[in-house]
């Protein structure tokens, strides 16, 4: 009796143990259909949250029909959402990727239920037409390490909550409509590397950062406050990007003990005080840009013993003092803006050879000394601006070796001598500003080569000579001023080739003869000043009908003026100085005894006359003064 | 060197995960305007996004508010097409495009440049009708659409554009009438129209249509 009953105890056990185990094994394929089940829901009901018109990129994210079965043999793979769009999942069928970038999804993510992912590690949702504010809930994705919601319209406050997504190494929601500050608690995120939170409108200062970030991205939005010094301690940053913000205050000294920054970036603030020496301990900064902030002092005169430097703009600050030392063997300099500041230095001596650079604007500083060949060396400059500073000397022929080069700007300084011929083997050359100086001798025809040539300046100088012919090969020049010089004789016939010049200033040179007749040619001119010289041959001027801006005082015309509006329309400052000029509406006589000329003006009689005596009285075309 | 290519390498690869527009939005455009040209001799290496405005940019000129009023790629070999973006330089008093390559229609965007002084598109293969939208164009004085494949009529709007000073459509394949209203009336380059200024002409381009103000 007993044996029966054990045996009967053990048949039960044995029954209850079985139907335990089918019970337990169908529960866990049940959970995991069920769990598989659960994202794809969450999945498919955020899709039918979407306002997409066009539904083909998540036309995947369906639940096929199903008779709802918890069947434990029903592990129906549509359930699953893991060959879904986007989707991927881990060996047992939970999502752990989303990537949907660039898939043309507009809506936002109130919809989506963050609980149900809880084996989701990388979510990127950038470059759509997302909007709404970022959930707090998201920091149920307790798993996430790589967060991309940039180039969307997210708006709103970054959520407080993402500080407990512990894992996170990568945060990116540049290129939003995210307000508000940053919070604290992003400072908690010990695993971050990458902060990206660029163009967005937030405010308020820079929480103290903390963790282990090498890249920080906060451009372009509205931060305040000062740097934080804690910056200091962050041993692995690589890139720090802060420009375009209103930051203030001065540099902390701590930047100095960022051992792996390469990028330092931080213009257009308002920061202030002096750049501090500690940069120059920085063995691995490559790239060094402060442009566009109120910084005062020196630069760090040592700020390339790395010999690493290659993009070093500090321009439109109020630095004072020399240039460092060490960029004169700074030979990895690409790009240099230090212009706008009141840099001092001798420009024989502060400057070495640069094989690589491209870039180089030291426009308005105190610089003086000559321009040295070795300028020349650097082969693959397109931009040398070394305007507005006390340069003297020539300017040395090895400049023509410069072949890349697109601008030379040395205007306003005290540079004398000839334009060097090897000026013409600058064929690249788009942009000629010589202005303001004292250089003297011709203008070499060898520039005919520079054919490229769009703006030409070589206005107050000494230039003498003529204007040689091979100026009309400027086919694209569109502004041309060479006034305040002594050039002589007439100007030349290929000028009538510059087509497209808008701009055009003679005035105050030795020039004479008879406008050519070419000039009909130059149907693009709007602005003409050719006042003091001695021209002659006002018909010249006849069909350029988009003249707006004319001056021709000071000359030897005689006439008709040209029935154009520009020249009926011109004050008489612009017309007076000549030998005689008439029109419809308008008669201006330059009389021997008289430096004044008298107008009249028939129909409208706006200007006095005054009264002539009648042996100055000048015939004039087909008017004559009774 | 290798070490300066390293670098690159490794900056490109960070620069990568920053877009490459600022919000600079004549910059974005002017780059927009970059990937639709195809551009062998480099005349836009020196278009870098990057930089804070277009402004030191080579063939752009802007006002001292560094907005962009001048676009000069004239004689510049390169081809291609045009797009809507450039009608976002709301500052452009100059768009100078002549004797290039650019094929494709003229973007009716470029209407909205309200601030336009001069439109030079001569010695191109665009294609197409000359927007009606050019007549939005108040400040225009130069319109040069000379030596391109231009087909339909001369809309009949441009006649509004008071301020019209220089206009060239020869040597495209326009039909229609001659407009002879508003700047086309005190033209006084008629003498230069062949005589047959009111007359529908040919829709057939056997007779090359002249409405041009002097023989270059």
């Amino acid at each position: 009796m007993v044996i029966g009953s054990s045996s009967t105890f053990e048949k039960v056990c044995s029954h209850i143990s079985f139907v335990l185990i089918v019970l337990f094994v169908s529960s866990s394929t049940v959970a995991s259909a069920s769990e598989s089940n659960e994202e794809a829901n969450a999945l498919v009901t955020w899709k039918a949250s979407l306002q997409n018109e066009d539904q083909s990129q998540l036309s995947s994210w369906t639940l096929l029909p199903n008779n709802a079965t918890n069947s434990s043999t029903n592990l129906n793979s549509s359930t699953r959402p893991c060959t879904w769009f986007g989707i991927s999942c881990n060996p047992v069928g939970s999502v752990i990727k989303i990537n949907l970038t660039h898939s043309s999804l507009k809506g936002s993510l109130h919809e989506f239920s963050f609980s149900s992912f809880i084996n989701l590690e990388y979510v990127d949702l950038s470059k759509n037409s997302l909007f709404g504010t970022i959930p707090p809930q998201i920091s149920n994705l307790s798993n996430l390490i790589y967060l991309n919601l940039s180039m969307n319209q997210f708006s709103g406050k970054i959520p407080p909550e993402i500080g407990l997504l512990t894992n996170l190494k990568v945060l990116r929601l540049g290129m939003n409509k995210l307000d508000g500050s940053i919070p604290q608690e992003i400072g908690q995120l010990r695993s971050l590397n990458v902060l990206d939170l660029q163009s967005n409108y937030l405010d308020d200062p820079i929480p103290p950062p903390l963790g282990n970030l090498t890249y920080i991205d906060l451009s372009q939005n509205s931060l305040s406050g000062a740097i934080p010094q804690e910056i200091g301690h962050l041993k692995s940053l690589v890139v720090l990007q802060l420009s375009v913000n209103q930051l203030n205050g001065s540099f902390p000294t701590s930047i100095g003990n960022l051992s792996q920054l390469e990028i330092f970036f931080v213009r257009d603030n308002q920061i202030s005080g002096s750049i501090p020496q500690e940069v120059e301990n920085l063995m691995k900064l490559t790239v060094f840009r402060v442009a566009r902030n109120k910084l005062t002092g020196y630069l760090p005169q040592n700020i390339c013993q790395n010999g690493l430097l290659q993009n070093f703009t500090a321009n439109d600050n109020n630095l004072t003092g020399p240039i460092p030392k060490s960029l004169r063997n700074c030979t990895t300099l690409y790009r240099v803006r230090l212009d706008g500041n009141h840099l001092t230095g001798n420009m024989s001596e502060v400057f070495g050879i640069y094989p690589n650079l491209y870039y180089m604007n030291i426009a308005n500083n105190k610089l003086y000394g000559e321009l040295s060949p070795n300028w020349g060396r650097s082969s693959i400059l397109t931009d040398l601006e070394l305007g507005g500073n006390n340069i003297s000397g020539t300017i040395p022929s090895e400049i023509g070796n410069i072949t890349k080069l697109g601008v030379l700007d040395l205007s306003s300084n005290h540079l004398v001598g000839e334009i060097p011929k090897e000026l013409g083997r600058l064929t690249s050359l788009v942009k000629l500003i010589l202005s303001n100086n004292q250089l003297s001798g011709g203008i070499p025809s060898e520039v005919g080569s520079l054919t490229n040539l769009d703006y030409v300046d070589l206005s107050n100088n000494k230039l003498s000579k003529s204007i040689p012919g091979s100026v009309g090969s400027f086919s694209s020049l569109f502004y041309m001023n060479l006034s305040y010089n002594e050039f002589s004789q007439g100007v030349p016939i290929q000028v009538g080739k510059l087509v497209q010049l808008s701009v055009l200033d003679l005035s105050h040179n030795h020039l004479t003869g008879e406008i050519p007749m070419e000039f009909m040619n130059l149907q693009s001119l709007q602005t003409m000043n050719i006042s003091h010289n001695n021209f002659s041959g006002i018909t010249a001027f006849e069909k350029l009908y988009g003249l707006l801006d004319v001056n021709i005082a000071y000359n030897q015309f005689q006439g008709q003026i040209p029935n154009i509006k520009a020249f009926q329309d011109a004050p008489i400052e612009a017309l007076e100085g000549n030998k005689g000029l008439c029109g419809e509406a308008v008669i201006i006589l330059n009389c021997a005894d008289s430096n004044n000329s008298h107008i009249w003006r028939t129909s409208q009689g706006l200007n006095h006359k005054a009264t002539m005596s009648a042996a100055n009285i000048c015939t004039c075309g087909h008017h004559q003064i009774p | 060197m290798a070490p300066l290519s390293l670098f690159s390498v490794f900056v490109t690869f960070l620069l990568s995960l920053t877009p490459a527009l600022s919000t600079n939005s004549e910059g974005n455009a002017l780059h927009a305007l970059r990937r639709r040209l195809s551009d062998p001799t480099n005349v836009l290496q020196s278009w870098d996004p990057t930089l804070v405005n277009p402004c030191t940019w080579f063939h752009v000129t802007c006002d001292s508010n560094n907005h962009v009023i001048r676009l000069d790629l004239g004689n510049s070999n390169v081809s291609g097409a045009l797009g809507p973006e450039l009608g976002e330089l709301k500052h452009l008093q100059y768009l100078e495009l002549y004797r290039n390559e650019i094929g494709g229609k003229i973007p009716e965007e470029l209407g909205s440049l309200k601030n336009l002084v001069s439109m030079d598109l001569y010695e191109n293969k665009f294609e197409g009708e000359i927007p009606k939208s050019l007549a939005k164009l108040k400040s225009l004085r130069f319109l040069r659409l000379n030596n391109n494949k231009l087909a339909g009529s001369i809309p009949r709007e441009l006649t509004s554009l008071s301020n019209l000073k220089v206009f060239d459509v020869s040597n495209n394949n326009l039909c229609g009438t001659i407009p002879v209203d508003g700047p086309f009336a005190t033209f006084p380059m008629e003498r230069y129209l062949l005589p047959f200024s009111s007359l529908t002409l040919s829709s057939v381009n056997i007779l090359p249509f002249y409405l041009h103000f002097m023989d270059y």
